[in-house]
């Protein structure tokens, strides 16, 4: 009988994880060696990943996978494969990125496809191409990994009621762990790769037609790759807002995708599209976006916006961004007037639909409780009726619905400490600012979305937080991208012991 | 015929009485003492109906239909598949957990089973048979049942105010699992007139699954007409309270259950999407008064216990419950629960048996049914390896003959289904054919 954790059989498969880092990393190294940037920043930690990953692979030559080592591999995983790839924004040493802190932050916010950004200055005037093409295929990895994270690894650990999605993936006729997941990843990171190609496509040929004379190839792989895993790191510093209208709409419908379950997209696109509006989540995230980008137009047209053409646009990819929490923007919503921006922050908490690449609560969370909510009024009338929620056809089980409020709960909580301690501390360092900017910067990092308001508005960056301030926020963000409970089960005292 | 029954129980008796004066029958039952009573003429054996040398001496082998009627599932369900391991005859095996039905329902013959008689599911019917007709649902004029209840035809009159007014036949796709095959205007019989609307006053004929053919009579009910709001309380949420209110799920009805288990309520409330179900002790004065039950329209008293269903009837009775319809389960008690005068009450074992009965019965009757004013008829036929219809498709049957005829429905594998004009007729198949001709001239031809 196994007592512990098995340790090495973690660290054994981390390495296996992480000698793969490489051949990403490869990407800037090749391009460096024509570029401007020494090579050795990206030779450095593509050495550092393959000898550290081949070294850890020797620990268990046999290792296999429990429940309770998932837990601490996916979490590990995370911590690990960012530590490393923040190793060339060190090495670089150019900028506010070259201190550790930073560094680690950058690559945090990058793996987790946050967003939120540290660079003093995001220009090639500072940083060359090549770190800041490393910085976009950051979080084009993280969403890889955030597919095998939501489509196959959480429902097995049934976090905050994601057994749910199981049933929706492709690859179920594996009944073993492993296999399930690879084809499941293969099948669906197929269906990313595409996507990316195609947006990055659509981007480069606007450019080629004339109609977005900024988005020269460079611009159009770095945001291709930055949007499908609703990242929202962008090389200009204005991000969207400095492209033409025609490339903020052809970004709308990507966003929209990467805020869908793939596995429910890969279905539609398998010729099953009738999937699409039988699916009561993917129904109720059009619905939300659709009623709240109707609100923010009628708080901004008139007053922000004279144009409707740039009124509609800029509400919807403002929304967008938000709900699937991408983080771009296509506009300084920090003009915009109080209301809207209120809007905005309620829906820093909605997140993408489960089994997305977005981050936050997700919206079948929200569905979930508010039928939980319903439950509860219905049966206070009626003390002897017995109820099941259903969304769609699936019966969610009492266990399951207790599970999805106790994750949203844990979500809100989460989110106030971490507001709690950033505001304590920039009282410390004499940072003085408002509720909403501070709230708006610990949703933004839990809920891996980014940009916030004022201080840490879309034009603007977290460097002035203190070290403490971003440890927190590092946390919040890893913490938030692994759905709370993978990461916080393996700081019980119990997990370690028998 | 020779027919083996095994299990003398109240089916069993029921069927052998039924069934004694016309077949040579033989019983088995593992107690001796149960097979007392039966007449001279019934071969009876002692012993477990599961071994091979109990149905080899009660004479398995010359048997023609084989009844496994015990008190357990399991055992009729085994004793099915050892009876066709035997020999070549038609099994029937009774069974009162809808698990074993449900699977047997999907792959033809499942266990070596040809017919099996679900209890809960046979019961709900009934119940529902009783319940209809204070619905909204288009009452049929006349209906008739064929292939062993797997197809269904009814005549059905349209109100004015019918969706239906108007359309021609081919603009119904809608109902594509259902054969509208004529129409009754002014005492003339039209067989499929595609391209005629629908009036007032038609009767209309149409073949399906019953369960299909009943949600028509409500799809087509008039929209004039006042949909009424009956409430129906099932007291007792067990299989056959489930399966009644599942077979209710999408009429107009507003049903409530109560159920005392906490997990089989919570079952039931996974389960059914429409019902309001409730956990309550349904013997409890106060849950009556606070839950409204006397103002309920109908109640169907229906948990597992005739001790528990007598009381609530009683307390229904008392409450004056405008209509109670109660199960009752042990035949000893059947005078009691009748004494109580109530609507109806339903006897699940009568059930079973006489559908046992009817399965006899049928099976080697030809079921032909005449249209009024003999301008036409109804029958059923199996297609064998010499009809001349094999291979054929629908189109080529219906041409082939100077007479018109339409395939109404067909029983493929356990399943009806609606024909098109190029499903091709297979070995085994079972058609339910209507004709403005002689039905006599058909069936030698095929």
């Amino acid at each position: 009988m196994r007592k512990q954790v098995d340790i090495l059989c973690v660290l054994s498969l981390f390495g296996a994880i992480l000698k793969w880092l490489s051949v990403p990393l490869g990407v800037p190294f090749i391009y460096s060696l024509f570029g401007r940037e020494n090579p050795l920043v990206f030779l450095i930690p593509v050495a550092v990943s393959l000898i550290v990953g081949f070294l850890l692979e020797r620990l268990d030559t046999n290792p296999k996978l429990g429940l309770r080592e998932t837990f601490l591999l996916v979490s590990l995983s995370w911590l690990g494969v960012t530590l490393v790839g923040g190793l060339p924004y060190l090495l670089a040493g150019e900028g506010t990125v070259a201190i550790p802190i930073n560094a680690f932050f950058e690559s945090m916010s990058g793996f987790t496809t946050t967003g939120a950004t540290v660079m003093g200055s995001i220009s090639f005037v500072t940083h060359s191409p090549e770190i800041m093409l490393w910085r976009q295929i950051t979080q084009w990895l993280g969403g890889m990994g955030i597919i095998v994270l939501g489509i196959a690894i959480l429902p097995r650990l049934s976090i905050g009621g994601s057994e749910l999605i199981e049933a929706e993936a492709p690859g179920t006729q594996f009944d073993r762990i492993t296999p399930r997941i690879v084809e499941t990843a293969r099948i669906l990171w197929l269906l990313y790769v595409v996507l990316t190609i195609t947006l990055g496509g659509l981007l480069y040929g606007s450019h080629l037609i004339g109609l977005s004379p900024e988005m020269d190839l460079y611009n159009a792989v770095a945001h291709a790759l930055t949007t499908m895993p609703t990242g929202g790191f962008s090389p200009e510093a204005e991000s969207i807002a400095a492209f033409s209208s025609t490339v903020q709409w052809i970004i709308i419908p990507f966003m929209f995708i990467a805020g869908v379950n793939y596995a429910l997209t890969w279905r539609a696109f398998t010729g099953n599209p009738r999937k699409l509006y039988r699916d009561t989540e993917f129904l109720f995230y059009s619905f939300i976006l659709l009623f709240t980008t109707a609100i923010i137009l009628a708080m901004t047209f008139g007053n922000t916006f004279e144009e409707p053409q740039n009124a509609i646009r800029h509400s919807l990819f403002q929304v967008l961004t938000f709900v699937t929490t991408a983080g771009y923007a296509s506009h300084d919503f920090n003009t915009w007037n109080s209301m809207a921006q209120t809007v905005l922050f309620m829906m820093m908490f909605i997140g993408g639909c489960a089994g997305s690449t977005g981050g936050g609560i997700k919206v079948f969370r929200w569905i979930v409780t508010i039928k939980t909510f319903f439950k509860q009024l219905f049966t206070t009338i009626y003390p002897r009726a017995v109820q099941s929620i259903r969304v769609g056809k699936n019966v969610i089980k009492n266990e399951t619905a207790r599970r999805v409020t106790i994750m949203i709960l844990l979500y809100i909580f989460t989110f106030l400490i971490g507001a709690l301690i950033i505001e304590i501390e920039s009282y410390r360092i004499g940072l003085e600012l408002e509720t909403l900017e501070i709230m708006s910067a610990s949703a933004a990092c839990i809920g891996n979305i980014g940009p916030g308001f004022g201080i840490v508005g879309p034009m603007n960056n977290y460097l002035a937080f203190s070290s403490l301030s971003k440890v927190v926020m590092i946390f919040l963000m890893w913490a938030g991208r692994l759905e709370l409970f993978t990461l916080f089960v393996i700081f019980i005292p119990k997990y370690w012991r028998n | 015929m020779t027919i083996l029954i095994v299990g003398a129980g109240q089916v069993g008796m029921s069927v052998m009485e039924a069934l004694s004066d016309d077949h040579e029958i033989s019983m088995i039952d593992r107690n001796a003492s149960s097979l007392d009573h039966i007449p001279f003429e019934v071969n009876v054996s002692a012993g477990n109906g599961l071994e091979e040398e109990v149905l080899k001496s009660a004479g398995i082998e010359e048997a023609e239909i084989v009844i496994a009627t015990t008190s357990e599932d399991h055992t009729n369900v085994l004793i099915g598949s050892m009876a066709k391991l035997l020999t070549d005859c038609f099994t029937i095996a009774r069974v009162s957990d809808p698990s074993f039905a449900n699977i047997w329902d999907t792959r033809e013959g499942a266990f070596g089973i040809d017919a099996m008689i679900d209890r809960s599911k046979l019961t709900a019917r009934q119940i529902t048979e009783l319940l209809w007709f204070q619905s909204t649902r288009q009452e049929s004029i006349n209906e008739e049942m064929y292939c062993h209840g797997k197809v269904k035809m009814s005549e059905f009159k349209l109100e004015s105010g019918s969706d239906l007014i108007g359309k021609k036949i081919k603009q119904t796709n809608k109902y594509s699992e259902l054969n509208i095959v004529g129409i009754f205007r002014n005492s003339d019989f039209m067989l499929v007139p595609k391209d005629t609307s629908f009036e007032e006053g038609d009767r209309i004929t149409v073949f399906g699954s019953p369960q299909k053919v009943d949600d028509f009579g409500i799809s087509i009910a008039s929209t004039e007409m006042e949909p009424v709001q009956d409430t129906f309380d099932i007291l007792g949420g067990g299989d056959i309270g489930y399966q009644t209110a599942l077979l209710l799920e999408n009429t107009p009805l507003s049903i409530r259950i109560f159920e005392e288990d906490p997990d089989r309520a919570q079952f039931l409330s996974e389960h059914l999407s429409q019902a309001m179900v409730l956990q309550a002790d349904i013997t409890e004065r106060t849950v009556w008064e606070e839950e409204n039950i006397p103002e309920s329209d109908m109640l169907l008293v229906s948990t597992g216990d005739d001790a528990t269903n007598v009381l609530a009837t009683l307390i229904g009775k008392d409450y004056e419950s405008p209509r109670v319809v109660s199960v009752g389960h042990e035949h000893q008690y059947l005078s009691l629960f009748e004494s109580l005068d109530v609507t109806r009450v339903v006897h699940p074992r009568e059930v079973v048996a006489s559908s046992i009965i009817n399965y006899i019965q049928d099976s080697y009757i030809g079921n032909v049914t005449e249209l009024e004013h003999e301008s036409g008829a109804v029958f059923e036929i199996k297609i064998d390896a010499e009809s001349q219809a094999l291979d054929n498709t629908v189109e080529e049957l219906e041409k082939s003959f100077d007479q018109p005829l339409v395939v109404g429905a067909m029983v493929r594998q356990n399943h009806s289904i609606i024909p098109t004009p190029d499903t091709s007729i297979k070995l085994g198949d079972q058609l339910v054919i209507l004709t403005t001709g002689k039905a006599e001239d058909i069936v030698e031809k095929l």
